[in-house]
C-alpha cells in the first residue's frame, strides 16, 4: 500500500517536473520567476509526515539533478531537498495546524533556504552562480513569486496530497 | 511525531543524505552512468519541451509584448521614422537616377557637337500667374552663366537664358510665345523661323517661298552671331503638319519639339560653342516603327442547312 502511494506520488512529481521544464521554463519572467515543482515539493513536505517529506525531497532532488539546466553535480539538489524537506516537515509539525498562511510561510521560507543552500554548496563545489547583485535579485524575485503563487496552487496540491497520501494536516 | 518511529525517520534521513553525498562523489569522479542518466532525462524531456515551445510561442509573444509595451512603442516609432526616411531616400534616389539619365544624354549630345556645357538642375517650373514658359535653374552668374546662352535638354533645344542671378537663372523655354529661333531643315537646308506657341508644338515660318517642307523634316538650330543666343546644330524638332494655303507668301508648318518640357530635371547651358559647325551630326535617329501584326482570317462558307 505504501509502495503504491509512493509510486503514485512520484508519478505526480514527475508530471509536474515535466510541466515545469517544458511549459514554465518557456517563460522568462522577471526576477527568475518561480518553480511550480518546488512549490509542490515544499507544500507536500509541509503537510506530510517526515518519512514522506524525505522521500519527496529525495525524489524531487533526483529529478532536479537530472534536469538539463542543473549546473551542479548530481546529488547536489538531492542533498539540499532532503535536508530542507525534512526541516519543513520537522518544524511544520504543530506549527501549521491547518493554517494556509503557515503553509505559505513555510513554502516561501523553504524555497529561500533551498536556494541559499544551493548557492553555498555550489560555491563549495565550484559552480558559477553569477554576480552578487544578480544572486540577490534572483533570491528576492523567486521569493516574491513564490509568495504570490503558492496561495493559488495550495488548494490543488493539498487536494492531490490528500488523495494520494494520508494528510497530516487537513486544510 | 504522530506516526512514531522517530528512529526510523532519522535512519531514513541519514540514508538519504549518505546517498546524496554518494551521488555527488560519483558525479565529481566522472562516473559515466550518471552522465547517461542526465542525457536520458533530456531525451525524455525534449519532445515535451518542443511541444511546449510550439504551443506557447503565441502566449510568450503576447506576454513579451505586454511587458515590453513601452519599448515596443518606441521601437515602432523608431521604425516608422526610419521607414519614412528610407522612403524619402528612395524617392530621392529615383529622382537622382532620372536626373542622371537625363544628364548622361545631355552630355552625349553636347559631347557629339563639341559644346562646352555647364549642367544645372531645374529648381522651379516658373510662375503659374503669368503666361510665360520659364524654368529656374540652380546656377547663375557665379558659375559663369550669362544671358542669351543656349540651354539644352537631353533631346535638344530647351530654351535660352533670359535673366541671370548670382546663384540662379531664369530660362525662357522654347515653348514660350515670345521665343524665336532660326532653324534650318536638315533635308533641304532651307531656313526659317520657329516660334513658340505655349505648348510643345511650335510654328515654323519658312523664309523662301520656292522650296517645300514635308512632314517629318528635322529642324536644327541655325546658330547665331557669336553663338548667342543659339549655337548651331542643336536639334529642335520635326515637322508634323504643313500649311499650303494659297494666300501665304511662304509655307508654314507645325513643329513638335524634341524636348519634353514636362519632365525637365537637368539641363545644360552652353558656355562654349564648338570651333566648327557640327552640321547634321546631332540629328536624332528616326524611331523604328513598331511592327503591327496583322491577322488574316479566312472565312469558308458553311453548307446551307437542309430542311
Amino acid at each position: 500500500m505504501f509502495t503504491r502511494k509512493i509510486a503514485v506520488g512520484f508519478s505526480l512529481l514527475a508530471a509536474v517536473f515535466i510541466f515545469q521544464e517544458s511549459v514554465m521554463n518557456q517563460f522568462r519572467l522577471p526576477g527568475s520567476g518561480f518553480s511550480v515543482f518546488l512549490i509542490l515539493v515544499f507544500t507536500w513536505s509541509a503537510i506530510s509526515t517526515p518519512e514522506i517529506a524525505l522521500l519527496t525531497g529525495f525524489s524531487a532532488g533526483i529529478l532536479l539533478d537530472l534536469a538539463q539546466g542543473s549546473d551542479g553535480p548530481i546529488g547536489q539538489w538531492t542533498l539540499i531537498l532532503v535536508l530542507v524537506c525534512y526541516g519543513v516537515s520537522y518544524f511544520g509539525e504543530g506549527n501549521i495546524n491547518g493554517n494556509p498562511l503557515g503553509i505559505v510561510f513555510f513554502v516561501v521560507s523553504a524555497n529561500f533556504v533551498a536556494h541559499i543552500l544551493f548557492l553555498a554548496s555550489g560555491a563549495l563545489l565550484g559552480v558559477q552562480v553569477g554576480s552578487l547583485g544578480q544572486v540577490l535579485l534572483t533570491l528576492f524575485g523567486t521569493s516574491v513569486w513564490t509568495l504570490a503563487i503558492t496561495p493559488i496552487l495550495l488548494p490543488v496540491f493539498s487536494k492531490a496530497h490528500e488523495i494520494i497520501f494520508d494528510s497530516r494536516t487537513s486544510l | 511525531m504522530r506516526y512514531g518511529g522517530e528512529g526510523r525517520t532519522r535512519l531514513l534521513l541519514i540514508i538519504l543524505i549518505v546517498t546524496s553525498l554518494f551521488l555527488i562523489t560519483l558525479d565529481l569522479r566522472g562516473v559515466s552512468v550518471l552522465n547517461g542518466a542526465r542525457q536520458g532525462t533530456q531525451f525524455v524531456l525534449s519532445p515535451f519541451q518542443k511541444a511546449g515551445n510550439v504551443v506557447l510561442t503565441p502566449v510568450k509573444n503576447f506576454f513579451s509584448d505586454v511587458t515590453h509595451l513601452g519599448r515596443t512603442r518606441n521601437q515602432i516609432a523608431q521604425l516608422r521614422a526610419d521607414n519614412s526616411k528610407l522612403k524619402a531616400d528612395l524617392l530621392n534616389r529615383k529622382s537622382a537616377d532620372a536626373q542622371l539619365l537625363q544628364l548622361k544624354k545631355i552630355l552625349d549630345l553636347a559631347g557629339t557637337a563639341g559644346y562646352k556645357v555647364i549642367n544645372a538642375r531645374v529648381i522651379s517650373q516658373g510662375s503659374s500667374e503669368s503666361f510665360s514658359q520659364t524654368v529656374t535653374i540652380d546656377i547663375g552668374s557665379n558659375a559663369g552663366i550669362k544671358p542669351n546662352m543656349t540651354v539644352l535638354s537631353q533631346q535638344g533645344i530647351a530654351g535660352v537664358v533670359k535673366t541671370v542671378y548670382p546663384n540662379s537663372a531664369l530660362v525662357m523655354l522654347a515653348t514660350d510665345p515670345s521665343f524665336r529661333i532660326g532653324v534650318r531643315i536638315a533635308r533641304t537646308q532651307q531656313i526659317g523661323i520657329l516660334a513658340g506657341r505655349g505648348s510643345r508644338s511650335g510654328v515654323l515660318q519658312l523664309l523662301d517661298n520656292l522650296t517645300n517642307v514635308s512632314v517629318g523634316d528635322v529642324l536644327l538650330a541655325r546658330g547665331s552671331v557669336a553663338n548667342q543666343p543659339f549655337v548651331p546644330g542643336v536639334p529642335v524638332g520635326y515637322v508634323t503638319a504643313v500649311d499650303n494655303s494659297a494666300g501665304e507668301i511662304a509655307q508654314t508648318g507645325s513643329v513638335r519639339y524634341y524636348t519634353n518640357f514636362g519632365n525637365l530635371g537637368v539641363v545644360a547651358i552652353v558656355v562654349g560653342a564648338p570651333t566648327s559647325n557640327p552640321g547634321d551630326a546631332l540629328i536624332p535617329p528616326k524611331p523604328k516603327p513598331t511592327p503591327i501584326p496583322t491577322v488574316t482570317v479566312y472565312v469558308t462558307p458553311s453548307p446551307s442547312p437542309t430542311k
